[in-house]
């Protein structure tokens, strides 16, 4: 249920639930106030609304640090897009260091995997991702075997330690780009953040006499859903509008592509 | 298919608009959204009367929806300014990783010598142009250019790298890859934004709606000597996180004092200059804190 809500639940409707609960609390509260006694002096009044902007306050506070979270992890994402070209074209350049045809070979392999990691951050459907991560994954297994071959005849030397060491790098950065895409805003504070938003609802909705403040207390729901949806598009990865960009990637597929290994020279 | 040139969503359309017209039509939907906040309000009243208790709620609405949006902004601003630090650190980086390429490349014997020197020049040229570089079709044909130099950097140390016995081979290379990575680096923050478009987008269409409860709120002309200091702040807000986000627009640039004196530095070149820039960095100096 949770992963369906997380990954396949469309946008518009998560919009619509959340916009709906928060009516839903208004009404409730204007509905609790009216059962309750007749008129309220001013007293009361100035109460429950000192009461209302405090908890609303507190909400905010809430969003606004949510918001910060999610900002930076998609931060985080986008930096280990740069990290992870910058691995693979070292590793790729380090490669040009290597005698045939292990040059060639490593070069062949370590382009198809760039291509193959940049279709996967834009992969928008669940089942396509996984069957490009385990491609992802037989590219690394096979980058491997590659760097083996090729550093056995020449253990001992710097270059061999060089190669080894830019593509253990480069493993290793696939690794923490799947981790730190994996990691979102906790679900618990997410839906925490979803009660709070309704008991604001509600009182403000209790805070309202009548029915004529009504639509001015919706615009505000309106603009701290929207708040929550944004919250929701940064923190998701795949989806959304937010998504991180994939210029350093491209643009290292675009040089292996434009200057092959016989570039470097014999 | 390359990344640079790419834009996709009405909201990268939109952040491609130049800063002062993102600012001024931004400023008119406000003063647009004030007044039809108030020719609503007027309507309702007509329609319904004045209630005592619609002001002090409608009061305590705006100000809860004002305070979200300062501390939504605040963060925003937070991390366009980060983001600004970090570019700045960046530009020391690379001129710092490309002048060690240079002292190193000092090592090898003629034509390697004289080869990398020249390539490595015209290559600072072309950082420091792309680092000034305001318009966006220059910016990307400087990008290239630096890609094309890079990769005969790269074969001139490699061919350097595999003809000569050098002790500091293996250091050298790193230090060119250590080179191109910073400025692939820099290269991902250039052209774009680092703030997500969506995010600006939400801030404006968000001070729209606070801006229509602004007019709802108020009658007369008194408030709007207040209201409208507000929403000029909030605008000018706006305008200086986008601004802080995007390197080579608006009023904050990059910082690039670092890649100019690498230059002048490589320009002026005489031997002494090398054994000099060599000490400092045997003892461990960086350049940032040499004397100029």
């Amino acid at each position: 249920m949770e992963a369906w809500l997380y990954d396949e639940a469309p946008f518009w409707l998560i919009a619509l639930a959340v916009l709906l609960l928060q009516l839903g609390a208004v009404s409730l509260g204007m509905l609790v106030r009216r059962r309750r006694s007749g008129e309220r002096n001013e007293e009361d009044k100035s109460a429950d609304q000192l009461i209302s902007s405090a908890l609303l306050g507190l909400l905010a506070l809430l969003l606004a640090f949510t918001f910060a979270l999610a900002l930076d992890r998609f931060d985080a994402r986008r930096v280990l897009v740069v990290e992870e070209a910058n691995a693979i074209g070292t590793t790729w350049l380090r490669a040009q260091l290597l005698d045939e045809p292990h040059r060639s070979r490593l070069s062949r392999l370590l382009q198809g995997y760039a291509e193959t990691r940049l279709e996967l951050a834009g992969e928008r459907d669940a089942g396509r991702r996984l069957a490009l991560l385990r491609r992802s994954d037989l590219y690394q297994h096979q980058l491997w075997s590659a760097t083996a071959a090729a550093v056995r005849p020449i253990r001992d030397s710097e270059v061999a330690q060089t190669v080894i060491e830019s593509m253990n790098a480069t493993i290793d950065l696939a690794a923490t780009r799947k981790a730190a895409r994996r990691a979102h805003v906790p679900s618990r504070i997410l839906v925490a953040l979803l009660l709070y938003m309704s008991a604001g609802a509600f009182a403000v909705g209790y805070a309202i006499p009548r029915l004529r403040g009504r639509w001015i207390a919706d615009a505000l729901l309106a603009l701290m859903t929207l708040a929550y949806l944004l919250i929701l598009d940064i923190d998701h990865p795949n989806r959304g509008g937010v998504l991180e960009r994939q210029w350093p990637m491209e643009d290292l597929v675009a040089a292996m592509r434009s200057s092959p290994p016989a570039s470097f020279g014999p | 298919m390359t990344g640079f040139a790419a834009t996709s969503s009405f909201e990268d359309n939109l952040y491609t608009l130049p800063l002062w017209l993102i600012g001024l039509l931004t400023l008119v939907a406000l003063a647009v959204a004030v007044v039809t906040g108030r020719l609503l309000s007027r309507l309702w009243r007509r329609r319904h009367g004045v209630g005592e208790d619609d002001q002090p709620i409608q009061n305590f609405i705006l100000s809860a929806s004002l305070g979200l949006l300062s501390l939504l902004m605040g963060f925003t601003f937070s991390m366009a300014a980060d983001n600004f630090e970090d570019r700045r650190a960046m530009v020391v980086t690379e001129s710092n990783a490309i002048a060690t390429v240079y002292l190193l490349a000092q090592t090898f014997d003629d034509p390697h010598r004289s080869r990398l020197s020249t390539i490595l020049k015209a290559y600072v040229d072309t950082r420091l142009a792309l680092g000034l570089s305001r318009d966006r079709a220059t910016s990307i044909t400087l990008l290239r250019r630096g890609e094309r130099l890079q990769t005969r950097i790269w074969a001139a140390a490699l061919v350097a790298a595999r003809s000569t016995d050098n002790p500091v081979e293996a250091i050298f290379l790193n230090n060119t890859q250590a080179a191109i990575n910073a400025a692939s680096a820099r290269d991902a923050t250039r052209l774009g934004h680092q703030i997500p478009s969506r995010v600006g987008a939400f801030l404006i269409v968000y001070m729209v709606v606070t801006a229509t409860l602004l007019g709802m709120q108020t009658t007369g002309l008194k408030p709007l000597v207040m209201g409208g200091t507000l929403l000029i702040v909030l605008t000018m807000s706006t305008v200086l996180i986008l601004d802080l986000d995007r390197p080579a627009q608006g009023a904050i640039l990059e910082w690039q004092a670092p890649m100019e004196r690498l230059q002048a530095r490589l320009a002026r070149g005489t031997p002494e200059d090398f054994q000099r820039l060599a000490a400092e960095l045997d003892t461990g100096h960086t350049r940032e804190h040499a004397p100029r």
